[in-house]
């Protein structure tokens, strides 16, 4: 009786899952495709997020290890140093490291050194693959190249303005590697490499 | 499949199954029904449970701007406002929603009285005649037989009880006003929201809340609510139990406009609101299964606190689709872009962020900030100290007492002994920095204090004597307990020294008992003050200065030992009180005078001795105003050719040499050049002077060194001519400081320009205070290099840290449904 009732659960969340995720489902649309890829979960991935501003070159990585409802967020980021009267500075760029540990919104454990970004934001926004958010797409095998017209949307936030913006996916059954390249409001250049494997 | 995947599988069932129930309208959704609440709930983000109540709790009580009395609830002119009757002379009963005469009875049957919707008794000590025992949103009219009836009784539901009725002052029913039986009182069926709606209230008001985090508006969470119970109030057997009583009673009377009107009426008094009267789904949001709807727009802040520069970046929450404009009310006081608020000046401006017609405001005050690197100094006369300012702006510099001590643009100089503040001022942001100077040529000083015990049988407005330590004077005044008492009715009231303080005066502090402050002006002379009327004016003059409780002290450079404190010569009004009198005077020392220049007579060189050019001395006090130089010893001559000095009748056949030595000595002699034999040794000492290195000795006056050794010993074979080389410490670090602060406006890039500002600093940092001042100008330009340059620094990492975050808060996926994703996948199920 049990081992129906588990099977019973286990079809119905089969059910669910198609639904919901599609994965390895091949839908119709493409777009659909590479939007449920967006809401997987991978089990870790790296990103490296280079910023050129005023000609300065500012390079970030970060390694996100998922773990049940726990993110680990190791991240290495790089700063200008700034200057004080009293302490000669040591180099001309700073090198900020440590992990941040993500529970369900919450940081729960912070290693290393601080810095001024909000790790709890990570979270229930992820890229939106719609077809009227692009002005020119391509697919090809194993591979998608667009320019974005609603990049709030495509981003799911609107907290930034994001210009020129440009989106290169590798997938196969899942991501393989997104490069995501924009401009800020202030004229600074990103480009966001999340490689995931 | 094991428990942990079970779970996740019916997480993600569940999980589809409300989002597709939410899509095809199975759950209704609950919105809020006032339109007074955009404004008073706008901080609200929590749409259900504790978190709801937590900031509910938080906007109740930060509004609550007036806390009315238990005196107040009957106070007329409210009562009419509140509680207005059908017509001017009549109040509603709460419980009976009846009219009932305005006429305050204090208990008499057929009058109101203050009812206590929670009963002051069951609310655990929580209020008795304030807070919420006058809170006017809680204590409502209600007849005095009801009242009494009604009692402690808590509230609940009573099978076959007794009908209690509001009664006339006959004692004849008026109206039902509810239900009495077993010790519980049941309110009428149209009754029962009102009654819930404040129970509500005031447990969300004044419990006791413990384990808040983030009080403020918009996160309040609390984990306990501490002393307040449901069932202190409710007559039922479980917390569930009587909230979800509550809860019936809030659905089965509904908000009515009575309720509503009360709501606005209480809120202009007392400056809040009952949030259940407004949004009667709350209560279900909080203690039920229902939610409210979020705000449409919020902002994590709503005031700021920056300093100049400083910058802070807002966050706004919106459920709006597009991007949310940012603007300020006052560019010149705090810019916006894309939330991130910088500080530009001082003041206060308006940050509003707006989308699709709905808007927030963040209110932010700009100050300045200033901040020096030390916060007293001492100093010898003459003697200077940089003091390093850090500002958020401009920085002015100034001096209390420039006799003591002034100050240019951080540049402390010492003037005179005494103590003095330096202001250091940025906008409306100042900080001071306490002056001690101190004359080294100055003996100790000794005080004596003169005070009502120094006078015995003042008995009127009188001259009398005062005596202290050995010091004599006299006053004009009367004795007021311990204080002394000066008047402006007589032209003689004063006081002053009849015989010499023990040595020069430095400095003389009155201080003022009570009364007003008064002005007193300070005389000294060298010759005795006496029993005079008028008070005295002879003597010097050193000013008026308006004596406090704090006490008022003048700091003077005099060599007189008598002073006259004068009231009566200064513009006053009425009686002065005094404390104390302290007259603050120089054992010993110098005296401060002008040098009479003399001379100190040289003396020639001989060949054996050296000489001595002339030097100049005081007369006064001996102090040595030029140094005397040092003449050479010179050789010895044989002009008759009879082989003897003609100056000293040396033998002149042993060959003979002269040493010369400058910068240093030869041996323990004292001098610098000598006559020395062929093949006799010789040594020579560095005399190194303060702040310099040592090089070596050299023959030529250049850099080549015979000996690098402060104490060199060498065999005569000839005239020796040794130069004791010196670094110029001091000079060449100053030199490269210069140089290195012009070097950075020429730095091509900004890691070359990082480079030389880093390298000026080490620089500048070795440098003596001396050399600081010396380079005082280099340094600002420095100070304006690294305040550009990290302007600059900001200004790129604020755009990488934006970019950063605006990459984060789209990599969500990586947190989402991964357990239940790696389940599947491992399970093979996808």
């Amino acid at each position: 009786m049990k081992n129906k009732f588990l099977v019973f659960i286990l079809m119905i969340c089969l059910a669910t899952a198609v639904l919901v995720s599609g994965c390895d489902i091949a839908p119709a649309d493409a777009y659909e495709v590479l939007s449920d890829m967006s809401k997987c979960a991978y089990p870790s991935f790296s990103l490296n997020v280079v910023t050129v501003y005023k000609g300065e070159t500012l390079s970030s990585q970060f390694t996100v290890t998922n773990d049940g409802d726990k993110s680990v967020v190791e991240y290495s980021v790089e700063q200008l140093t700034e200057i004080s009267l009293t302490q000669p500075a040591d180099g001309y760029k700073t090198t900020i490291s440590g992990s941040v540990t993500v529970e369900n919104g919450n940081i729960t454990e912070q290693n290393g050194e601080s810095v001024d970004i909000d790790f709890k934001q990570i979270g229930n926004v992820g890229f939106n693959f719609k077809r009227e958010y692009f002005d020119t797409a391509s697919f090809s095998e194993g591979k998608f190249t667009a320019t974005i017209r609603a990049t709030a949307q495509f981003m799911g936030n609107s907290t930034y303005e994001y210009k020129n913006m440009t989106v290169e996916v590798n997938y196969g059954t899942a991501f393989e590697k997104i490069v995501l390249s924009y401009t800020t409001a202030e004229g600074a250049t990103v480009t966001a490499t999340y490689n995931f494997g | 499949m094991n428990k942990a995947g079970f779970k996740i599988c019916l997480s993600l069932y569940l999980a589809a199954v409300i989002f597709l129930c939410a899509i095809i309208g199975y759950i209704p959704a609950v919105t809020a029904n006032a339109a007074t609440q955009d404004s008073y709930y706008s901080d609200i983000t929590a749409t259900s449970g504790t978190q709801l109540l937590g900031q509910l709790h938080d906007i109740i009580t930060t509004t609550h701007d007036t806390y009315t009395s238990y005196d107040d609830c009957k106070d007329p002119s409210i009562i009419k406002k509140t509680d207005a009757g059908s017509n001017s002379n009549s109040v509603m009963e709460f419980y009976s929603q009846a009219d009932i005469s305005s006429t305050w009875g204090s208990g008499a049957v057929g009058t109101w009285n203050r009812e206590h919707v929670w009963c002051q008794s069951l609310s655990n000590g929580m209020w008795g005649k304030s807070g919420g025992g006058g809170d006017l949103h809680h204590i409502r009219p209600a007849e005095s037989t009801l009242n009494s009836t009604r009692g402690n009784n808590k509230y609940g539901v009573v099978s076959n009880g007794t009908p209690v009725y509001y009664k006339d002052s006959s004692k004849q029913p008026v109206a039902l006003g509810g239900y009495n039986g077993g010790g519980t009182f049941e309110p009428l069926d149209s009754v029962k929201g009102d009654v819930a709606r404040i129970v509500l209230y005031v447990y969300t008001h004044y419990n006791t809340y413990s384990n808040v985090y983030g009080t403020t508006n918009g996160s309040g969470i609390s984990s306990y609510f501490g002393t307040l119970k449901f069932t202190n109030i409710m007559d039922e057997s479980s917390e569930d139990s009587a909230i979800d009583l509550l809860l019936e009673w809030n659905d089965i009377d509904p908000v009515d406009d009575i309720e509503r009107n009360r709501n606005e009426a209480v809120y202009e008094i007392q400056g809040n609101r009952n949030p259940y009267i407004d949004n009667e789904n709350y209560a279900d949001a909080i203690w039920g299964d229902g939610t409210v709807d979020p705000q449409p727009l919020t902002l994590n802040k709503t005031t700021l606190q920056l300093s100049v520069g400083q910058t802070e970046t807002l966050i706004a929450t919106t459920t709006e689709s597009g991007t949310v404009g940012w603007t300020t009310s006052d560019p010149s006081v705090a810019t916006v872009s894309g939330g991130k608020v910088t500080a530009t000046g001082e003041g206060s401006a308006t940050i509003t962020a707006s989308i699709g017609g709905y808007s927030k405001t963040c209110k932010v005050t700009v100050t300045n900030t200033v901040a020096v690197d030390v916060t007293a100094v001492t100093l010898k006369v003459g003697e200077q100290r940089r003091v390093t300012a850090t500002a958020s702006g401009t920085v002015t510099w100034t001096s209390e007492d420039n006799s003591i001590a002034t100050v240019d643009n951080g540049l402390i100089t010492a003037v005179n002994r005494g103590k003095t503040m330096i202001t250091v001022t940025c906008g409306t942001a100042k900080t001071q920095i306490a002056v001690t100077v101190i004359d080294e040529n100055a003996g100790p000083t000794q005080s004596i204090t003169i005070s009502m015990q120094s006078f015995s049988n003042v008995s009127k407005y009188d001259f009398y004597e005062w005596n202290e330590e050995g010091v004599s004077g006299v006053a004009y005044l009367y004795k007021n307990g311990d204080k002394m008492q000066f008047n402006v009715s007589k032209s003689a009231y004063y006081l002053a020294s009849t015989t010499p303080m023990p040595g020069r005066i430095v400095s003389v502090t009155v201080t003022l008992a009570s009364g007003e402050d008064r002005e007193w002006k300070l005389l000294t002379s060298d010759t005795p003050y006496g029993e005079e009327s008028p008070a005295p004016t002879k003597g010097t003059d050193h000013g008026t200065k308006t004596v406090t409780t704090a006490g008022a002290t003048w700091n003077i450079e005099t060599t007189d030992t008598y002073f006259s404190l004068n009231y009566a010569l200064v513009a006053n009004s009425g009686v002065c009180y005094l404390d104390s009198v302290t007259i603050e005077y120089e054992v010993g020392g110098s005296t401060p005078h002008t040098h009479t220049e003399v001379t100190i007579p040289g003396k020639p060189a001989t060949c054996t001795e050296t000489g001595l050019m002339d030097g100049k001395k005081c007369s006064e006090c001996g102090e040595i105003l030029v140094e005397q130089q040092i003449i050479p010893v010179i050789p010895h001559a044989d002009n008759d050719n009879d082989g003897m000095c003609d100056m000293c009748g040396k033998e002149m056949s042993v060959t003979q040499y002269t040493v010369t030595v400058s910068g240093g000595t030869i041996g323990d002699t004292g001098k610098n050049t000598a006559i020395v034999d062929v093949g006799q040794s010789v040594t020579v000492i560095a005399d190194i002077p303060a702040g310099k290195s040592f090089s070596g000795w050299s023959a030529d006056g250049g850099a080549t060194f015979v000996s690098k050794l402060q104490t060199y010993t060498f065999t005569v074979t000839g005239d020796v001519v040794l130069t004791a080389v010196y670094d110029e410490v001091s000079q060449s670090t100053t030199e490269q400081f210069v140089a290195a602060v012009q070097s950075i406006e020429s730095a091509t890039g900004n890691s070359e320009k990082f480079e030389a500002i880093n390298n000026a600093i080490s620089l500048y940092n070795a440098l003596t205070d001396e050399q600081k001042a010396s380079v005082a100008a280099e340094y600002m330009q420095l100070q304006t290099a690294v305040e550009q340059y990290n302007e600059f620094v900001n200004d790129v990492n604020t755009q990488s840290a934006n970019a950063l975050q605006g990459v984060l808060l789209s990599t969500a996926f990586m947190a989402a449904a991964l357990a239940a994703f790696l389940f599947l996948l491992e399970q093979k199920l996808l």
